[in-house]
C-alpha cells in the first residue's frame, strides 16, 4: 500500500493519471501525517512524509523499517529479498494470496499513436490483467482490425469487448478493468 | 531544490523492528476505508510511504 499526506482527491487523480493502481493509496491527510508520525516517518520541518518502507507481518509486527530521504530511492531488490525472508520466518496464521485474475473472455483492441489507447493499455498493465485480458493493436495487425470490425461493427479503438459487447469510452473501459482485479 | 544531504539533517526516527505496528484506518484513492486490522492473520503488509503524489517514486 502507498501512503502520503495527500488527499483522497489528489490520490484519485494521480492514480488515474497512472492508468490505475492495483493497491490502495492511503490518504494520511487529516489530521495531517498522523499515521506517518506513528511510524516515525514524518518530516516535521518539511511537512511531508519521508520516502520510507515498512513491512508488517500478518501477525501485526514490524519486520522491516527503513527511510531513504525524499531524494533517495528504495532498493527494490533488497525489498524483494526482505519480503521473502520475512514470509519464510513468519510462523503465524495467514491466508494464501489471491491468484491472478483468470482469463475473462474479454479482449482489448488498441491503436498506435492514440492517448486513449495508451491509457487503457497502461491500466491493463497496472491492474495486473496481462494474463486475464489479451491486447491487440489494430494499427499493426490487419487480422485484429478485421476481428474488431466483426465484433464491434466498426474499427474504432480503443475498444474493450466485455461480455461479448463493445465498449469504446476509455473511462468506462478503465472502470471495467478495475472491477476485474482481484482483492484491491 | 533540497539535495540528499539537506534531507539527512531532518529528524526522523523510523519505528523499530520487532514492535507492534501502530493501528491505522485511512481512506484510499477510491474512497474505501483501509485499516491495518483487516490484514491481521491474513496477509503481510508492505507500506510504502512517499513524500507527495505526482512526484517520482
Amino acid at each position: 500500500m502507498g501512503l502520503s499526506i495527500d488527499s483522497v482527491f489528489s490520490h484519485a487523480n494521480w492514480a488515474a493519471s497512472l492508468g490505475g493502481v492495483s493497491f490502495p493509496l492511503l490518504a494520511d491527510f487529516h489530521p495531517k501525517g498522523e499515521v506517518a508520525k506513528a511510524y516515525g516517518a514524518y518530516l516535521e520541518q518539511a511537512g511531508i512524509t519521508d520516502r520510507a518502507t515498512v513491512i508488517i507481518d500478518a501477525g501485526g509486527v514490524v519486520r522491516y523499517s527503513v527511510g531513504v530521504t525524499p531524494a533517495g530511492q528504495r532498493d527494490i531488490e533488497e525489498l524483494a529479498a526482505e519480503c521473502e525472508k520475512i514470509d519464510a520466518a513468519y510462523e503465524g496464521a495467514k491466508e494464501a494470496l489471491p491468484s491472478g485474475a483468470a482469463p475473462s473472455g474479454d479482449k482489448l483492441f488498441i491503436k498506435s499513436n492514440c492517448g486513449f489507447s495508451r491509457a487503457v493499455s497502461l491500466a491493463r498493465t497496472n491492474l495486473h490483467l496481462e494474463d486475464a485480458i489479451p491486447v491487440v493493436n489494430v494499427s499493426e495487425d490487419a487480422a485484429a482490425k478485421d476481428e474488431l470490425e466483426k465484433l464491434a461493427g466498426k474499427s474504432q479503438a480503443p475498444c474493450l469487448i466485455h461480455d461479448g459487447k463493445p465498449m469504446f469510452e476509455s473511462a468506462d473501459i478503465i472502470e471495467t478493468l478495475r472491477n476485474q482485479t482481484q482483492g484491491w | 531544490m533540497l539535495d540528499g544531504r539537506t534531507w539527512m539533517v531532518y529528524a526522523r526516527t523510523m519505528i523499530a523492528v520487532g514492535t507492534v505496528a501502530p493501528a491505522f484506518s485511512l481512506k484510499d484513492h477510491l474512497g474505501r476505508t483501509v485499516s491495518l486490522e483487516q490484514f491481521k492473520g491474513k496477509q503481510h503488509v508492505l507500506l510504502l510511504l512517499y513524500p507527495l503524489d505526482f512526484t517520482p517514486t
